[in-house]
């Protein structure tokens, strides 16, 4: 069964096809909160309050974007929320000690000191370069889900790239 | 999916797609798990509603019954009865919740 026909269900009102609906997208939300977050147990909680918040607000998805959009957008809020609300920046700084096992092979080395210094980022600057640089996402398109100016996303970007050369030893400047 | 240019990039893909790999292996919970949630999450919205109209109805009753006896001169007896009115309904709403709470939990 398709996603609309279950959002349209869903959204006059039927549980079984609200269930069917966020059961098919419970690990894509998973598997993108991991990315940005570098933490199962966190994406973990998130992924569930991904998946309240959007019982809650089923009724409001205009179907402008696709459904597994609208939830990562939730997903990155719910992130945002986490981080601002817990002030976890050296918290978050600790748990990169977390990544290393949850890599079943261990990447390279060179990918390892990348990730490391992707982690040793300000959280919220790590996000807007996972977001443009891996999910191909536009300034415009970050600078709405994380609710600041593009000037900003642009900057945030430009400088965890910046970090991330230099830690592969590509700094040019 | 933009494809990466430089070796960062190709190195930062590869280090999320191992962390996304781990996902990928897992399973989601059951449908039923699924059903439950949306359950409870939808009976706690409708619970929510229905307090929130009932402080607001309880408030705008208390405004108009003001307004009324302000109008109508009313003697203070109909003030201390719009007191025992507003306390009944508080009581009657805490006594619904606590009722509502118990039967989520059996």
């Amino acid at each position: 069964m398709g996603d609309l026909d279950l959002i349209r269900r869903a959204q006059r009102g039927d549980p079984a096809a609200l269930a069917a609906l966020l059961q098919q997208h419970y690990l894509p939300v998973k598997k993108y909160l991991v990315t940005i977050a570098f933490d199962r147990g966190l994406a973990e909680d998130l992924t569930q309050e991904t998946m309240i918040r959007a019982i809650q607000r089923i009724g409001q998805f205009q179907g402008r974007s696709r459904f597994s959009t609208w939830l990562m957008t939730i997903a990155t809020r719910q992130y945002l929320d986490w981080l601002r609300r817990e002030k976890r920046e050296r918290q978050a700084a600790a748990r990169v000690a977390d990544v290393q096992p949850l890599w079943q092979a261990p990447p390279s080395p060179e990918v390892q000191s990348l990730m490391a210094a992707l982690q040793a980022l300000p959280r919220e600057g790590a996000l807007p370069v996972v977001l443009k640089h891996y999910y191909g996402y536009t300034y415009e398109e970050i600078a709405e889900w994380m609710e600041i100016p593009v000037g900003t996303v642009k900057s945030r970007v430009f400088n965890g790239v910046r970090t991330l050369r230099r830690e592969l030893g590509q700094d040019e400047a | 999916m933009k494809r990466s240019a430089e070796p960062w990039e190709r190195s930062l893909r590869e280090g999320l797609d191992a962390l996304a790999g781990t996902v990928a292996e897992e399973s989601p919970p059951d449908l039923g798990a699924f059903i439950m949630l949306v359950s409870d999450v939808q009976r706690e919205q409708r619970r929510a509603l229905r307090r929130d109209l009932v402080r607001f109805l309880t408030a705008a009753g208390l405004i108009l019954c003001a307004w009324l006896w302000a109008w109508l001169q009313f003697p203070v007896y109909f003030l201390m009865a719009q007191g025992a009115l507003a306390f009944a309904m508080a009581a009657a709403v805490a006594w619904a919740a606590a009722g509502g709470r118990r039967a989520s939990h059996e």
